[in-house]
């Protein structure tokens, strides 16, 4: 028994071997493995420069910014200065998190600027600034870890498996082998073990090697091998299922290529245009319009109106005294504040029209597994467009904790020392997180489960 | 070469297509990937234009709503644009998706394009959008490929090859004729895009040299595709190789090269950001001079200079206001420190831009895509004309408020109380003018470059069926 387990224990070793030579004699799969093998190693080193440039930019934005605060500071004379002034002038850094793994898929990271400024004027009208890169560079696509572990993983699949059955066919030995071989099912699994294998690898290994070089946390790496894995398992089944051995090598490339294009390509691209068709977003430049105008309104209006809404947040205040000169920050600061206060709803609903469109995305990986890995990779780099936001929220609450910390000395007239100048709070983001489990386990399971079923059924069929 | 013999193949080669299955399912599938990609780029584009007209005549109203102002709210008030969509971004969205749709203009300072739809966008922004032209540069050469791959092989490969020469036909007719015949089913795609330009011509908006253009540039690449297709063809050993080898191509050229060309220029050049610009103009302006600060050596020295010319003691017996005109000063300054930063960034994207249409000519993919956002009127070049248009709207409007500002609000009482307010009528006739998208001649430049790079593709790729013809012809 033990002898005979030994025994067939290196007759699989050696029948690896066999199928490992067999597909590296394979010139064109050779040659495809390297590719991907090279191109996973450009990819990491792109994903991860583009991470080190925005964290240099944030860091020389914040380092610029704060020797303003510092010539500013350094300005206020003894007896203080003029806290509204000193607010209207001075910006503060309000910057993107990125946390270690966020070079896997760069996802909106390459649109959203990586720092944007906020002062104590109305949020609205600062909160979509910003440009981040040049936009026809941009048309191409990301290079990044995600893109080839969604487009180029499954490409692989086909180029090494296509003709696994109909190249056994064509060349004549088909017969010889399923004559000699009492598992020629087996005997197919495991060629294409070894090919779903090697590919796994020329993806992977690269991923691997950096991990150990940087000293990443190993949990996500697990996570992005299972997936990888999972997301292997569904495309050989697929292409599996699409090239019989019936059929010549030549049209079950073709075949498989159209499989890859209609799921990797098509499929997704036409989700894109039915949802910006079906949840359109004017939302955000109408904002921007309601925004000016409430501004420029409040200046021909009677101060006393902008007040009453202006007390509806900020109750404390309504003892000051009225301002009868024609201007005074305190009410500058007000009117502002209530343009943002007529804006909330609209906010929200931009807010919840761009989450729409991300959840009608997600629900689209019923109809392609490429979805499902892009969106689950994106996911854990905190490349989506939740981050951005959830930023904008905690950009929301920094201003407002701006404005509280600058409304004392505004409404009750105090002059600022420097040091009080230099108190005012900074804005921290919290962590970026990797939250992996979140939804998108259902379409992972949906995946897994058509697989199986898919692999099942052709079990039956012989 | 003998036009019936050549015209006798290319017929052969559709009969035969005709009669195999496979072939009938993959081009059903292309045609209808192209049609739902026109059908949804052309609901796209009316209704980005139908919001962006709705704007823009908000904005308009807004502007025209305005009650008597002091010029220096209208200044504050600003104006906004919206971007127009071009007639051809129903073919090629270009740079649409990812540059910024909406600018703000106000005094003092230039903002940032906003609103891009690709900031407002879904995880399914990485998969790209199924534009025509995507269609036609990718998903057709892959169709063109499945076709044309046994072009020649099948013959070798059944030893139908020395029977055709020996029965009269000639290398070069039967290389010919496969290519061509391959050639006319990927124009075929282009009927989209012709029926597109023939619309064209018949609206005011179109401009069908434009359309000329795109048309000569797809019929160029298409070609290219279809002549690289039969020569690989006619080398391979078997039909296999050959698809193969067409498949490893296509894959690099279209999904792999683009994306690396894109990421080394960017890397390579490396451009500052938005805030980063931002920062620096404010640095560089604080160092130029403060107009509030009386003792600023800059001021100082206008104030002085403008005392002299007209020959009076103190601001206060000036003819006009001197406050407006001092707003006039500043306005000019920052625009010229704004216009020099924003010009930096724009020469580096410029650059990245020059690099990536170099590497193109490795690879005529990317030449084409330079070709029909540039044709289209859809190109970096043509968003950076319509950035500068709406800065010089935004400057000529400023300015036009400022000097009203001068002549028509008193110093006196501007110092004290800017109570003061001119007619609505005259501060809403402040110049501000309409977008007028550059005409061909300005997509030119790049046009002829990516343009260039096709034609020496195409020149190749029929000297290499030339050389593949001859080949043939020794028997081997």
């Amino acid at each position: 028994m033990t002898r005979d387990s030994a025994f067939s224990l290196r007759r699989f070793g050696t029948l690896v071997q066999i199928e490992l030579s067999l597909l590296l004699r394979e010139r064109l799969c050779a040659a495809a493995l390297l590719g991907v093998l090279l191109c996973s190693v450009l990819a990491i080193y792109q994903g991860d420069s583009q991470i080190e440039q925005s964290r240099l930019e944030r860091e020389r934005v914040l380092a610029l910014l704060s020797a303003q605060q510092q010539q500013r500071a350094e300005a206020i004379s003894g007896e203080g200065a003029d806290a509204g002034e000193l607010a209207y002038y001075t910006f503060y850094p309000a910057s993107d998190s990125a946390h270690a793994w966020s070079f896997i898929a760069l996802g909106n990271r390459l649109i959203e600027p990586a720092v944007q400024r906020i002062r104590m004027l109305g949020l609205q009208a600062q909160l979509y600034d910003g440009q981040a890169q040049n936009p026809e560079n941009a048309v191409a696509g990301a290079f990044d870890f995600a893109f080839v572990a969604v487009f180029l993983l499954p490409l692989l699949c086909v180029v090494l498996g296509h003709n696994i059955r109909s190249s056994e066919r064509e060349s004549g030995r088909m017969n010889l082998l399923e004559s000699t071989s009492p598992h020629l099912g087996s005997l197919m699994s495991l060629r294409w073990a070894v090919r779903a294998g090697c590919a796994f690898f020329a993806v992977f290994l690269p991923l691997i090697g950096f991990a150990v070089f940087r000293q990443l946390s190993l949990l996500p790496l697990f996570w992005v091998g299972l997936s990888l894995c999972c997301y292997l398992l569904v495309w050989i089944v697929l292409i599996d299922r699409v090239t019989p051995a019936s059929i010549s090598s030549a049209e079950n490339a073709m075949r498989g290529f159209m499989l890859w294009l209609a799921l990797v390509l098509v499929i997704p691209q036409v989700g894109q245009l039915v949802i910006n068709q079906r949840l359109p977003s004017a939302l955000g430049k109408q904002i921007a319009l309601a925004h000016r105008q409430s501004v420029a309104n409040a200046w021909d209006i009677p101060k006393q109106e902008s007040f009453d809404v202006f007390f509806r947040d900020h109750p404390e205040w309504k003892d000051t005294p009225p301002v009868l000169t024609r201007f005074h920050w305190k009410w500058y600061y007000a009117f502002h504040h209530v343009a943002d206060m007529q804006l909330v709803d609209r906010a929200r609903a931009y807010n919840e029209n761009m989450l729409a469109r991300q959840r009608a995305a997600d629900y689209l990986g019923f109809l392609s597994p490429s979805i499902v890995l892009q969106s689950f990779l994106e996911r854990m780099a905190d490349s989506r467009i939740e981050r951005v936001i959830k930023k904008r929220a905690e950009i929301k609450n920094f201003h407002a904790a701006l404005r509280q910390y600058f409304y004392p000395f505004v409404f009750e007239e105090r002059r600022m020392s420097a040091s009080d100048f230099l108190g005012a709070p900074a804005f921290k983001n919290s962590e970026a997180t990797d939250n992996v489990f979140a939804h998108g386990w259902k379409y992972a399971l949906f995946w897994f489960v058509a697989a199986c079923a898919l692999m099942g059924r052709r079990r039956l069929h012989r | 070469m003998r036009l019936p013999v050549l015209m006798a193949i290319v017929r052969t080669q559709w009969c035969r297509w005709r009669r195999e299955q496979m072939i009938f399912w993959i081009t059903s599938a292309s045609a209808v990937i192209l049609l739902c990609s026109v059908a949804l780029n052309l609901q796209q584009s009316t209704a980005q234009m139908h919001e962006r007209n709705a704007l823009q005549a908000a904005a308009e109203q807004d502007w025209h709503s305005q009650p008597d102002r002091h010029p220096h709210r209208v200044v504050h008030f600003g104006d906004f644009v919206f971007k127009p969509v071009q007639f051809f971004a129903r073919w090629d969205w270009g740079v649409e998706q990812y540059a910024g749709t909406s600018i703000y203009l106000e005094g003092h300072r230039q903002n940032s394009a906003n609103f891009s739809q690709a900031a407002q966008s879904s995880s399914l922004q990485q998969f790209g959008v199924l534009t025509p032209a995507f269609v036609v540069q990718v998903v057709v050469p892959l169709l063109m490929i499945f076709l044309g791959f046994a072009s020649l092989s099948f013959e070798r490969e059944n030893g139908l090859l020395t029977q055709l020469l020996a029965s009269g036909a000639r290398a070069s007719e039967l290389v010919f004729g496969k290519f061509l015949a391959l050639y006319a089913v990927g124009l075929v795609a282009l009927l989209p895009l012709l029926a597109l330009v023939l619309w064209s011509v018949f609206i005011p908006e179109g401009n069908s040299m434009r359309g000329g253009m795109l048309l000569l540039g797809y019929a160029g690449y298409l070609m290219i595709c279809a002549a690289v297709v039969t020569a690989l063809a006619g080398l391979a050993k078997s039909s296999y190789g050959a698809l193969m080898s067409c498949l490893a191509l296509w894959v690099l050229a279209c999904i792999a090269m683009p994306r690396v060309a894109s990421f080394v220029t960017r890397h390579h050049w490396h451009a500052p950001s938005w805030v980063e610009i931002e920062i620096e103009a404010e640095n560089r302006l604080k160092k130029l001079g403060d107009s509030h600060n009386p003792n600023d050596p800059y001021f100082a020295a206008f104030q002085e200079k403008t005392l002299r010319k007209y020959g009076v003691k103190r601001v206060e017996d000036l003819p006009f206001n001197y406050g407006g005109l001092l707003m006039q000063e500043g306005e000019r300054l920052t625009a010229q420190v704004f216009d020099e930063l924003n010009g930096n960034v724009q020469a580096r994207y410029a650059l990245q831009n020059r690099w990536y249409r170099q590497i193109s000519w490795l690879n005529p993919l990317m030449a084409i895509r330079i070709f029909s956002m540039a044709a289209a009127g859809t190109d970096y070049a043509h968003h950076m004309h319509f950035l500068r248009a709406s800065e010089a709207r935004r400057f000529a409007m400023v300015q036009a408020l400022n000097k009203i500002h001068t002549e028509q609000i008193s110093f006196g009482n501007d110092r004290n109380d800017r109570n003061e307010r001119v007619s609505a009528k005259v501060l809403t006739n402040a110049p501000r003018k309409n977008y007028q998208a550059p005409s061909v001649s300005f997509a030119l430049p790049i046009v002829a470059h990516a343009g260039s790079v096709l034609l020496v593709w195409a020149g190749l790729c029929l000297a290499l069926l030339r050389l593949v013809a001859r080949r043939i012809g020794r028997g081997q």
